[in-house]
């Protein structure tokens, strides 16, 4: 064989060797890492995998171990679905986050979760969550405790203030539907935009529920979706009426309805009009200054802590204006995990106050411990500490396993309503046609039905 | 010892040869179709109580399945969409390319690749790249080019949406049509034509009276094909619109996969699937047994 020939054959095998040796060099893990247990945790969103990349030194450091991030699909609904499709299956991550509060019962009860109640009452964290956080965490049917809180999405209604201050429109606390609605119609006169959003419909899938129907609910004051029995109860005044609301929202076109019928509800409303002042008012969370129009959002809106305020979601019945409260991406741990102790200290840590504000930062929302207020860098939270300051008395509305049903119902029958096919009479039944075929007559109160009151939902005027 | 007769070892051959197709036919086509099957008889779902342990419901889900108008409207969803996209777009389209590639083109490869490349794409990617056509806002290409026309920005999604999605799978199976149908143009001997010319025959009288009669068997071949792959269409449609909006492209595909993987109920999502493998069972059998076309 000539040196030509030799070189031909020579250079690539070497080539490739240097590769391989390259490759394994930079991926094996350092000889104080290979004695390390690794767990895996899932992540998802841009915003959360940068928070925790940066936390994972020191979590690392802290527990001795080797944290593997892996990245999910970013929307909620996607994650959530692969999350649960790799929990039935028993290949999930060790540690995974829970996006809201209500889709713990469902995964406790399917056996996906590891019972953390003792881990968690003996957690110094414990006593410096709010009653409230509390009980979010504990599951309907056992009362036992199955995630560990981090942050806490503080709910309301986020109005332009700059843009009604300017047209000479009054930004006081609307004390009851009614003065919301009057409200509304004045901004539809005066500035000829879409003064309200309250989501629904199918495409915005269970936010129709968490970010729409469900303040519309806690109006009431007297209302629990939840009787003692932990049954849904669906066929009271505070649902049928909650549709309503719907119903005079559409009719008045007070509303955005083509857009909630998109595939991707909340982008036109919610990143397109409410930026361009083409909609006035929202429901939306305390990540909505930082993630939705923050000056690193991608629709930033300027100055957006004074030009964005908040009011409290006004009451139906005479009641106090609220905020509402929800745990959200709380930690859980994999019930199949092979490493439960590492696991489950994994997630402690992660419920802890610094962990919390890192996470706030990056994606806004408060820290679920009443003791982040004393913490060095809450002040860092700007306008967000005062949604901190409203955990204590914010409101939540709790449920139960087939939390999932109740939401896919809310939305097939939201959706009728937004697009006339329905009015609050029909779209209650069929919520509670829907959710009684898929749980079953037990988990549904039995009740008057719908079809025994007068005909069509009650209007606002 | 038994002694085979020539023949018997002949066929024992030609069974042992098929036999790694039946296998993998049995275990990716028939057990998961009877799998479905008997899930559909359960409440078993991916979340809640269920998920530990299910229970057999009997036909309970079929029941619910019949009277919930999402279902009725998904099954005629996907009808107006096979109808309007395989049967009627893929085949006049690829018909007519077919057509036209068997007279003497300049640059004739050019146009093959041309209509050939969508079928190229893989499916989501076919989807992304008509969102970008489709989007809403004077950026949308489509907009950009009906803007030229003096028409104001659509949303072409929500305004025509099962056209919409009619079109792109219209334009992505037009290649298939167009294969398949060209080898059939060039089964029928050229002979029949050159007779029927010397017979005084017109254009149109040839193509009536003997390509189209000529053509029925791999018309129909194409039919049957092209109606159960589409039938089973979803990833376009997933990524283009999601069902969407109000439910006006959710083909079965889609409902399927909400049921199961969105609202998490495997039970009543195999149900589903059950009907839809039996409506496309009977379209396929109506195909091959009323026309009386072998396959």
């Amino acid at each position: 064989m000539s040196w030509t020939t030799k070189s031909l054959v020579l250079l690539p095998v070497g080539a490739v060797l240097v590769a391989v040796v390259g490759w394994w060099w930079g991926e094996s893990p350092s000889v104080q890492q290979q004695d390390l247990p690794t767990l895996v945790i899932a992540e998802h969103r841009t915003a959360r995998i940068q928070a925790l990349q940066q936390l994972k030194p020191a979590l690392e450091a802290e527990l001795g171990v080797h944290l593997k991030i892996v990245e999910y699909p970013a929307p909620p609904q996607d994650y959530f679905t692969k999350l649960v499709t790799e929990l039935r299956a028993g290949n999930a991550p060790d540690v995974f986050t829970i996006p809201r509060d209500l889709q713990m019962d469902d995964l406790a009860a399917a056996g996906y979760l590891t019972n953390l109640t003792d881990a968690v009452e003996h957690w110094a964290g414990y006593q410096h969550l709010p009653e409230l956080v509390k009980q979010l965490t504990r599951a309907s049917f056992d009362e036992q405790v199955y995630v560990v809180p981090s942050i806490v999405a503080v709910e309301q209604l986020y109005y332009r203030h700059d843009l009604l201050t300017a047209a000479g429109i009054s930004t006081a606390q609307p004390q009851s539907w009614q003065d919301l609605l009057s409200r509304s119609r004045q901004i539809k006169q005066q500035l000829g935009q879409y003064p309200l959003l309250i989501p629904a419909g199918l495409t915005w899938g269970m936010g129709s529920y968490t970010e729409g129907f469900r303040y519309l609910l806690a109006s009431f004051s007297d209302y629990q979706l939840l009787n003692v029995d932990n049954q849904y109860v669906l066929a009271g005044e505070a649902v049928r009426a909650s549709f309503g609301f719907y119903q005079t929202l559409v009719q008045q076109q007070l509303m955005p309805v083509k857009p909630l019928l998109n595939p991707e509800p909340w982008v036109i409303p919610k990143y397109e009009m409410f930026p361009k002042g083409q909609l006035l008012i929202t429901t939306c969370g305390s990540w909505c200054k930082v993630f939705d129009w923050g000056p690193d959002s991608r629709n930033p809106i300027p100055n957006v802590d004074q030009a964005v305020q908040t009011w409290k979601f006004p009451s139906a019945d005479g009641g106090e204006p609220f905020a509402l409260a929800s745990v959200v991406y709380s930690w859980g741990v994999n019930a199949k995990s092979r490493q439960q102790h590492l696991a489950q200290q994994l997630v402690l840590a992660l419920g802890e106050v610094d962990v919390a504000l890192v996470y706030a930062e990056k994606l806004g929302n408060v820290p679920a411990r009443l003791d982040a207020a004393q913490h060095p860098g809450f002040a860092a939270m700007g306008s967000r500490m005062e949604d901190h300051a409203l955990l204590s008395q914010a409101r939540a509305l709790r449920t139960t396993v087939g939390s999932n049903a109740m939401m896919a119902g809310v939305a097939q029958a939201s959706e009728a309503v937004l697009t006339g096919r329905s009015d609050a009479g029909q779209a209650q039944q069929q919520l509670i046609d829907y959710v009684t075929n898929v749980l079953g007559d037990q988990q549904v109160k039995p009740q008057l039905t719908v079809a025994a009151l007068p005909k069509g939902g009650k209007q606002h005027d | 010892m038994i002694k085979l007769t020539y023949e018997a070892r002949r066929q024992l051959g030609y069974r042992f040869m098929m036999a790694p197709a039946l296998l993998l036919m049995a275990a990716f086509i028939v057990f998961p179709a009877f799998y479905a099957f008997s899930l559909s008889l359960t409440d078993d779902a991916l979340l809640g109580f269920a998920a530990q342990e299910s229970s057999f419901v009997g036909l309970r889900n079929f029941s619910r399945l019949f009277g919930d108008p999402l279902f009725w409207n998904s099954l005629k969803v996907t009808l107006i969409f096979v109808i309007g996209s395989a049967v009627i777009g893929q085949f006049v389209l690829g018909f007519l390319s077919a057509l036209a590639l068997q007279r003497p083109v300049r640059y004739k490869p050019i146009f093959n690749a041309i209509i050939c490349l969508p079928n190229a794409v893989p499916e989501m990617v076919v989807g992304f790249l008509w969102i970008s056509m489709f989007a809403s806002g004077e950026y949308g290409t489509l907009n950009r080019l009906v803007a030229w026309f003096g028409v104001d920005p659509q949303q072409w999604l929500y305004t025509f949406p099962l056209l919409s999605i009619i079109i792109v799978n219209t334009w992505r199976g037009i290649a298939f049509a167009m294969i398949l149908l060209t080898s059939g143009l060039a089964a029928i001997p050229k002979d029949i034509y050159e007779a029927a010319r010397v017979d005084g025959a017109t254009d149109t009288q040839v193509f009536w009276r003997i390509t189209v009669p000529m053509m029925m068997p791999t018309i129909f071949l194409y039919m049957f094909i092209s109606t159960v792959t589409t039938f089973a269409i979803f990833g376009l449609v997933y990524t283009l619109s999601r069902g969407g909006p109000a439910n006006s492209t959710e083909i079965l595909g889609i409902y399927i996969y909400n049921q199961s993987f969105t609202a998490f109920q495997l039970g009543y999502g195999a149900a589903v699937a059950v009907v839809s493998l039996v409506v496309s069972m009977i379209l396929g059998i109506i195909y091959v047994r009323a026309l009386k076309v072998e396959v």
